[in-house]
This record gives structure tokens, sequence and C-alpha cells, in this order.
């Protein structure tokens, strides 16, 4: 009857949300399996051998393991194929399989702290002290599982596979939280430049200041366009430029190195820091960044500029770009692709002064979180990722002869590549081991002669164990963080508004002003305390 | 005892009020549950403003600081110009693109030719949809130096190229020039609707009357639409510290020579805060930025009662 | 919907010129960028750095659609994606907040002042990303599912009291004659004034729907699986790259060959944005019932 009728959208719109509470409430039976409670259950298949008694290294592995793994990137199209075969051989050994959640590069800076903060259960995850919640950070605020015992445990092999030396730089008050990586890369910035040109105008090398600006003016005359047609982003590779030529300065902890940050004096007199704008060789600097910019070696309007100097020099746009060694390693053959006759050099700034930093592991670490429901088998696995050359080359290449084959030791795509079958791929970089790694037909050849030469001369970090807790600091570092970003971008770009040494002025003072003192008594107050390891 | 008492006999007014009206609350409920699950349950989450927020401790076990998180505001003695930048943006927005709107739905209604109206519809709603990291391009293209579009056309007529992002001066004109741009198609309807639903025959009596067509707009058209301006000009000032971080942020980005002039609350936080993760201090900026607007809005509906009770909020 | 009432004067005339001119411009205003973005979703890349976006490309290319036309399939579950949370975001919502609309003006409801408050002070204060993630995640289970896209924006304040706004409009006289006539609340709600609410329900529903379509925050937080991927949030994947290079500066490894150039982000932006362009003429034709009021005078 019409009574009943008229009821409907009442019913309809109380069940509606009722049901979708219902329906949300089904898909959390996946999310509660997934970090697989010891009590949620037995194992599945009838495949798995007789598992039921085992234990591995004093660890019961009776009960399987799902593993939930968060790494950076996105899914590729063949991923779940690999990831089949990774779970087939981790099941016969440990009883665990991995489930990979993926955090895409453009959502990280709001989904990797997120995915802390909101306690959501999961086993493992990359963490770096440059992430966008920093890996010393959440080891002290109690997010990662202390590995420190458990190391000798449950992963001996791994422990015994890293030296101490790595192992102490994740050391956070004398207890590690992460499994650093062993991959040995040297991340000195650099500028990347084209060397066909450089030939045109009759020059050997770039291995100097002075040289960089011969061979920008040459472009300048006789290329239509600009030697570094970057972004405000190259504000801070240019600083990193000062630095890394001058003198014996190393970047010290405290403000957040993708500024402008604190450097020490020398590896020697590590436990002083100050900050450059303070000294005459940053005012010099600045007067150079201003010719520099008037001269047109970059857009006049690079502080609004949209693409960066690497997407520009694919596209025959500009002369050069500025990032780091390993990145320009890396990019070679995508370079060459754009640009084949460019085969780009580079001009390490570090490397006059001797200055080539070892990378530290604990940059590309591997964690544990505290709300892992497996934290032994995730250890394990991780041991399994980094000391095993079948699972190295699963999660790092691929399926052999699928995603890649090895031709005279060097990893190629095989002929029958298809993109959009075979693509894909883990960004599981910090689970490198330089062991087991393959040098790939997409690298710059140069790289291992490179590094060997390098390996020789670099030096150590003197920071490395030491993290430093910004808790008494937090309103300094951002009010830092503001000037640097606004006065701090424009005198490294040569952008400011005012004559550069007035300029220079007001940037001292507006620093004084956010309490750039109280964060370096803070840093060294810290450092008193800390030896340096090696 | 008179406490109880007088609770009791509220507790008593609601009960018969409820059964008395049972089915108006069992509409309204819906409405109220989604309210209180996604939006009331999630409010106290705002207390992380005050303190020093730490992982696995959550938010009400974190350690209560107090003001701190706030200093950062204070400390560099910024506060005082982004607040007015970001107050006179919006105002700028709210007023001026409520004006516009309106005076568009006019001419949208005034004008006969039938496709021209539809066309020009769902012509202006179309930035609306463009998002404004595209629109971030697009303004480059037009604005930079060398190869932009404006400069282009400077050069072809014999002048100057103009450094447009090297001029705070002028950015303030752009900005709200595009945000305009890309929110009249969208505003305007409300007013259309509002519109259609007077009465064409009230128009015709005042026809009638002798009114002309500026006349009927000026005493019909207006009028209807005050409360619906008065409405979106309220929800607008409860937000008068916030918003719009996208168009800000894609238009001015990194250049931080034009920040003077168009560094807003929400673009200075995000720098502020891009080096070190910390939640708390970014709640407490939101907390400044809300108990700023509920402010504005009760003092605004108070006076808003006074002159024109219907249209108030509460 | 129109005002042509009887013969034009000279200023009349003088507005309605006035009128045409002023739209006409600012419609090519708006209708330029747009075709820019799709002439330029046909240019080559390496064009596209080097000269910015043009009207007529030197070369046309149309192998930005063909890179994203073959992993159609993504792009398809996308759009069904997007057109289910649409669908039934829109409707349930329109539903509740009807309703919610039509308590809110009842003058006999006591309580009308205190529930507008409540709804509005949400859009005053709110708990901040980390509580509603932990609400949404841990107590509602929302995680991965197509609900987390449909109900937090199901209702919305603003659209509430619009609703309230445009329900004001219907005179008192109609409860009054309805109550006598023993029509219960819930009838009178659905016979009289649904009927006649029909513009401001257009409205709304063009709001929520445009809502639901442009809708990837939330996709981008809770969704996990891949065919579960709202429309926006693959665009926004696609063009929001600005943070790329800082995550090469900490040492992250990506392959930037693999990141989508600036051609494919436009042509994503036009796919994106096609359809719903259809809806907004569909909902224009109920603006005009406002004939219908009239008829219950007296």
């Amino acid at each position: 009857m019409k009574g009943n009728k008229m009821k409907y959208p009442l019913i309809l719109s109380s069940v509606m949300l009722l049901g979708s509470l219902l329906a949300g409430c089904s898909s959390s039976k996946e999310e509660n399996t997934s970090s697989g409670s010891a009590a949620a259950g037995s194992s599945s298949a009838s495949g798995s051998p007789a598992a039921s008694d085992k234990t591995v290294n004093g660890v019961d592995i009776s009960k399987e393991a799902k593993l939930v793994y968060y790494l950076w990137g996105s899914a590729g199209v063949a991923n779940k194929d690999i990831l089949a075969k990774i779970n087939e051989k981790l099941k016969k050994d440990i009883n665990a399989t991995i489930e990979v959640k993926y955090i895409d590069w453009p959502d990280v800076a709001t989904k990797y702290p997120l995915l802390f903060a909101s306690g959501e259960k999961f086993d493992m995850s990359h963490a770096s002290p440059g992430a966008a919640v920093s890996y010393f950070s959440l080891a002290n605020q109690g997010a990662l599982v202390d590995i420190t015992d458990m190391l000798d445990k449950v992963a001996p092999k791994l422990k015994a596979e890293i030296p101490e030396q790595t192992w102490a730089g994740a050391k956070v008050n004398g207890k590690i939280y992460g499994v650093p990586s062993l991959y040995s890369e040297f991340t000195p910035t650099g500028f990347a430049y084209r060397s066909d040109l450089l030939k045109k105008y009759g020059m050997e090398k770039i291995s100097s200041i002075a040289d960089m600006e011969k061979y920008m003016d040459n472009v300048l005359a006789n290329e239509s366009y600009p030697p570094i047609n970057g972004n405000a982003n190259d504000a801070f590779n240019m600083y990193k430029m000062l630095v890394d030529t001058t003198d014996m300065w190393i970047n010290a902890p405290g403000i957040s190195l993708t500024e402008l940050n604190l450097v020490t004096k020398s590896p020697e007199d590590y436990k002083k820091v100050f900050h450059p704008a303070f000294t005459q060789e940053f005012e010099d600097w600045a007067v150079k960044m201003r010719q520099w910019a008037d001269k047109g070696y970059w857009p006049k309007d690079i502080l609004s500029s949209q693409v960066d100097a690497g997407t520009n020099f694919r596209a025959a746009n500009s002369a050069g770009y500025l990032t780091h060694a390993q990145d320009w390693i890396g990019k070679y053959g995508t370079d060459m692709k754009a640009q084949p006759e460019s085969d780009p050099f580079f001009y390490t700034f570090a490397e006059a002064n001797h200055k080539i930093k070892r990378k530290l592991g604990v940059e590309n670490s591997t964690v544990i979180s505290t709300n892992s429901a497996n934290p032994e088998r995730a250890l394990m696995a991780i041991e399994k990722f980094m000391t095993d050359p079948e699972y190295y080359n699963l999660i790092q290449y691929g399926i052999e002869g699928r995603q890649y084959v090895i031709e005279n030791g060097v990893k190629k795509t095989p002929a029958g590549f298809d993109d959009k079958k075979d693509g894909g791929g883990f960004a599981a970089w910090s689970l490198r081991n330089d062991k087991y790694n393959l040098p790939m037909d997409t690298e710059n050849p140069i790289r291992n002669s490179l590094y060997e030469e390098w390996n020789k001369v670099a030096i150590n970090d003197p920071y490395m164990g030491f993290s430093f807790d910004p808790k008494n600091v937090t309103t300094e570092i951002a009010s830092i963080s503001n000037v640097n970003q606004q006065l701090g971008m424009q005198l490294m770009l040569g952008k400011t508004t005012k004559d550069p040494k007035e300029a220079v002025a007001e940037y001292r003072k507006q620093l004084k002003a956010a309490g750039i003192d109280k964060v370096i008594a803070e840093v060294e107050a810290q450092l008193a305390n800390f030896d340096k390891i090696g | 005892m008179h406490l109880v008492s007088r609770l009791k006999l509220h507790c008593g007014n609601v009960l018969r009020e409820l059964v008395k009206n049972k089915i108006l609350f069992l509409m309204l409920s819906p409405v109220i549950l989604y309210f209180v699950i996604f939006h009331y349950l999630v409010m106290p989450g705002a207390y992380v403003a005050f303190v020093d927020f730490n992982i696995s401790k959550g938010i009400f076990a974190s350690k209560f600081v107090g003001l701190d998180n706030f200093e950062f505001l204070v400390k560099n003695g910024d506060l005082w110009n982004i607040t007015k930048n970001t107050l006179l943006y919006n105002f700028a927005f709210l007023a001026l693109g409520n004006v516009i709107q309106i005076v568009f739905a006019i001419m949208l209604y005034e004008i006969s030719s039938k496709w021209f109206k539809k066309i020009s519809q769902s012509v202006l709603l179309l930035p609306h949809f463009i998002s404004m990291v595209i629109v971030g391009v697009f303004a480059y293209n037009m604005f930079n130096f060398k190869t932009g579009f404006i400069n282009t056309m400077l050069v072809s007529l014999g002048l100057d190229r103009y450094e447009f992002y090297s001029d705070p001066g002028i950015w303030k004109y752009i900005i709200v020039a595009f945000k305009i741009w890309s929110a009249t198609g969208y505003g305007m309807i409300v007013y259309l609707a509002t519109i259609a639903g007077i009465n064409n025959d009230l128009y015709e009596a005042a026809y009638m009357d002798g009114a002309s067509r500026s006349q009927r707009i000026r005493y019909m058209t207006l009028p209807m639409l005050k409360p619906t301006f008065i409405l979106l000009l309220l929800f607008g000032l409860g937000g008068i510290l916030k918003g719009s971080f996208d168009l800000f942020y894609n238009l001015i980005g990194t250049n931080s020579v034009l920040y003077p002039q168009t560094d807003i609350i929400d673009t200075y936080v995000f720098r502020s805060l891009v080096g070190q993760f910390n939640f708390s201090m970014g709640a407490a900026v939101g907390f400044y930025q809300s108990l700023f607007g509920l402010i504005l809005v009760f003092t605004v509906n108070l006076i808003v009662r006074k002159i024109e009770p219907d249209s108030a909020l509460f | 919907m129109n005002n042509t009432v009887g013969k034009e004067d000279a200023g009349s005339l003088f507005i309605k010129a006035i009128s045409y001119l002023c739209l006409a411009i600012f419609a090519l205003a708006c209708l330029f960028p747009f075709v820019l973005m799709i002439s330029s979703s046909f240019m080559r890349e390496d064009e596209i750095i080097r000269e910015g976006y043009k009207l007529i490309p030197n070369h046309f290319s149309a192998k930005a659609y063909e890179l994203l036309l073959n992993n159609s399939q993504a792009l398809y579950k996308a759009y069904g994606v997007t057109i289910f949370i649409t669908v039934v975001g829109t409707v349930s919502g329109l539903i509740m907040m009807s309703m919610a609309g039509f308590v809110l003006n009842r003058k006999d409801f006591k309580y009308r002042n205190f529930f507008s408050f409540l709804i509005y002070f949400t859009t005053l204060f709110a708990g901040g990303l980390i509580p509603s993630y932990i609400l949404m995640v841990k107590y509602l289970h929302l995680k991965d599912s197509l609900f987390a896209m449909i109900l937090p924006g199901v209702v919305g304040a603003w659209s509430i009291f619009l609703m309230r706004n445009f329900m004001k409009a219907i005179p008192d006289s109609l409860y009054e004659s309805a109550t006598i006539d023993g029509a219960g609340d819930f009838r009178i709600y659905w016979q009289i004034f649904m009927p006649l609410a029909v513009p401001s329900l257009a409205t709304i529903g063009l709001f929520s729907a445009l809502g639901f379509w442009n809708e990837w925050y939330n996709g981008m937080l809770y969704i996990q699986s891949p065919d579960k991927y709202p429309l926006q949030y693959f665009l926004q994947r696609m063009i929001n790259q600005t943070n790329i290079q800082a995550l090469i500066n900490q040492g992250a490894v990506i392959n930037t060959a693999d990141l989508p150039s600036q051609s494919i982000k436009m042509a994503t932006a036009v796919l994106a944005t096609g359809p719903i362009i259809l809806l907004y003429p569909f909902a224009q034709r109920y603006f005009v019932s406002g004939l219908t009021i009239g008829a219950v005078k007296g």
C-alpha cells in the first residue's frame, strides 16, 4: 500500500549507511590475516611440506606468517609473478609469504609518515634519515623494532655479512633499529655536461669551477639553450657546490641536508659546527651566483620553472644538469637514448679537495615496525634477500630470462622483452649488496672503474652513527626552514632584489632571529657525548 | 537537588520532543549519524596541536606542551603578514567572486538565446575541472620571460619583455583573476538555481506595472538572491584563514621573490615543515585558523541575526 | 527560464547586449585553456619542453594517447570505479540531505537550531589527517574499500544548508493544508516537497556528482588495489611529480624514464574530464521548474 512505499527512501538510506559499515567490516578480514597473527591460523594449501615442527635458528616456523612489506613506487605488470616465485622459495625456507604494498612516488610525503603515525599493521618498510619521517625519529619514537639481539639469534648470517662499522651507523642510543644496505655508492653532487659540446669548444674536461664557467660561457655564445636550464631546486645544488669546493667543509647534522645546512670545518673538527652564511666565502659565493644569473647561465624565471634541468637536458634544451653521481650514472642509458651524441661527463665538486664521502649504509635501510606480528620472520626474510643470490636477483632484477639476462657479467634486457607483459620490478634498493650486485647496461660503463678510484681516496663521514634529536629546537628549525626557502634560495640563484652583499647581511640577520645559534648549541651539546667511529 | 530535577525536566522535554516528532528525528538521523562518526569522533584529535606527538604513544598519551607548537608562527615575525595576505585574498575571492557570480547568473538569465545559454553555462564550468597543477604550468607558459605567450605578444607589438616572475606587485591581480576564472562557473550554479526558482508570474506582474528590465533586476532578482549570498558569505567567513593552497602553491610555488605579496598561511606552514615531520605544528596552525574563523562567524552571524534573522546560520 | 516578458526598450536591449558580450569573452577565456590542453596532448614530448604548449603543434603525435589507451584496462576500471562512487554517493547523499533540509526547516521542530549548529560546527574544526585516517582504517575498517571514497563525502554541511535555504522558499501554508488533510511528516516530504524541490535537488546533486567525480584524495589515502583507483587519482599520480626530484636527492632510485611525460599529463587530463561535462546540460533542465510553486497559491 501507499504507506509502505513511502518508507522506502528512509529505510534505504539507513540501510546503505549500515550496509557500508558492514561491507567495510568484511574487508577487514583481509586486513587481519595479512599480518598473520599467530592465532589467525594454520598454513594454507596442501602443498606445504611437513613444516609443522620445524624451527630455524630457534624460531618456531610451524605457523605460516604473512608478511606485509611496504615499498615505494607502484606495482609493475609482472610484479605478481615475480612475487609468486619469491614466495615459493620463502614458504619452503621459513614458512612465510610476502605481500608487497606500494606507496607511489607523489604520495610518499603524505602516506609514508601516516604509515607509522596511524599505527597501521605491517611488517617491513624502507627507511632513511632523509625520508619524510627520518629513520632516527622513527627509532626515537618507538616505531621500530630493536633488532640488536634478534640479529645474533635469528639472522646470524646477516649480522656477519654487514661490517661492524656499517651496523654502528644504524645505531640509535646504542641499539640497532634497521638493516642498512650494503651497496657502495658515491653520491657527491656534481655537474653533468655534454661531452660532445666539450669537444666542440676544444676543451678536455671540467675539473674546476673555472673550467665550468668556461664551458658555460661557450654554451651561451654558441647554443640556443642555457647551460643550466633548471628549476628552484638547483639553488640547493649550488649550495652543495659551495660546500664541496670550499676547503675541507663537510656537511654536519642539525638542519636538513635538503636545505642550506650546517657544516663543520673539517672531519677532525667534527664536534664544532657552524653555518657558512656567516663566512666570507659565502658572501663571495653569493656575489658569484649573482654574476652567473646575470650572465644568463640559468633562465630568469628559474624560481618558477616547471621543468628540471635533467628533463631539459634530455630534450636538448639544456647543456647540463646538477645532480649526484649515482643518479648521473644510473641515468646514462636514458640520457644516451634521448641524445645519443651527448655522452654526459660529470664534474664532481668534492673531488678536488678529496672530500668524497662513502655513503652510509643507514641512508637506505629496511626496518621492522613495532606493529609487526612476526618480527623474527621479517628479519629472516630480510636476511634471505641480502645474503642469498637467488632471492637477491628475484627482488632486485626479476625473473631471469624474462626481465633480465646476464651477458658477460652485465645485466641486459632480454630479446623477447615486452614492456606490457614483462615490465615491473621492486624498488628494493635498501636491500642491495655489493657482493651480488650486477652491473647494468643502462649504467654508465665507467661506474666500476670510477668507484674503484674513489674508493681509494674516499673518506668516512665523521658523523656516522650519530643521530641528532631535534626535539628541543623544532620551532627554530621550522623558522630556519622558512628563511632558507626564501632568502637562502634566492641568494643561491642570484635572484635577490637587494645587492648580494646586502642580501647576505639580511640573511645572516634572519638566521639569527630564527634561532640558528640555539640550533648550533644544541647540535654541539649532543655531539659532546659522541665519539667518531673508525 | 535543584540541578538534578532541572536535568530530569530537560531530559523529559527532550524525550517528549523525540516522541512527538519521531519521524522528523528519524529523517534527520542518517545525516546526524554521519557527522557524529566522521567529524565529532575525530575532533578530539585536534588535541594533537598541544602535544609533542610521539608515534608509539599516540595523540593522547604524548607529552602536553601547551602553546609551544604555535611558537614557530610568531618567531619570524611573519605571522601578521601571512594572516593579512590570507585574509585579503580570501575576502577578495569571497566578495568579488560572489558578486561576479551573481552578475553572470543574472546575465545568463536575461539573455534569450537558448543554445547560447546552454553552451556558455557548460563552457564556463570547464575551468573547475582543470587541476591547479596544469593551471600553474599554463600560467608559466603565459608569463615566463623568454618564451611566454604574453611576452611574445609584447615583443611583436614593439614593447619590452616584462619579468612577471620577478614582480611581486602584479601577482595579486593575476591570482585573483585566476581564482575568479576557476571558480565562477561553479559558483554561479547556486545563483542560477535560485533565480530559476523565482516565479515567472511575478516578473510578468511587475512588467504590467511598468517596471523596466533593470528595475526588475534591481528590485526583484537581487533581493531574492540575498539569502543565498548571505549563506555563502557566512560559510566563506568560517574558512577565511584557510584554503586555496593548491592555487598558490602551483602558481607561485618556490618563487620566494613573490612571497611578501602572495604568501598565505597554508603555503608558509607547508614550507616550514618540509624539512621535518611535525604533525603537531601543522595541527597547531589548523587550530589557529579554525579558532579565527569561529570567532569571525559568530560575530557576523550575530549581526546578521539582527538585520535579517531568517538568513542567520543559527 | 526565460525572462522575455513583453516588448524591449533601449535599456533592456543594452543589458542584453552587455550580457552576451561579457559571457562570450569569459566563455572564450574558459574554453581556450581547455582547447590548449587538447592540442598539447597531441604534441611531441621534446617540442613541449622546448617550446611550451601550443595551439597548433608543429608535429602531430598521438603517442600520449597510444600509451594511455594501451594500458586501457586500468583506465576503464578507473572510469568504472568513479562512475560507481559518483552514482551511489550522489543518490544516497541526496536522499539523506533532502530529508535533513526538510527537517531543519520545520518551525515546529524545536531543536533545529541546535542541530544546524552541530552540522555547521564541523566546517570550522576538524580532527586532522592522522585521527581521520585511524578512524577509517582501524575502527571502520575501510582500508581498500570503495566506500572509503563514498562515505566521507556523502553529505556536506554546505550542501545541507543550501538545501535548507532552497526549501525555505516553499511556503508554510503547504504544511498546514497537508497536515489538515491528515498526512504524516514523511508523506509531506515525499509527496509534496520533493517534487517542488527538484531544482535544488538538481543543483545539490550536480555539486555532489562533481565532487565524487573529482575525488582522488581519499583514493590516494585508502585504496591499495590498483583496480579500485578512481579516475582522478590516476590523473593526479601522473601530473603530480613535483617531489620526485627531492626523493632522488634523498637517494631514492627512480627510473625517470618511466615517469609520465608532459604530453601524457595533458592527455590524461583530457580523458579524465570528458564525461562529466555532459552531466551539466542534463541537469540544467531541472533548473527551470519554478512554475510549479506558483501553482500552489491561495
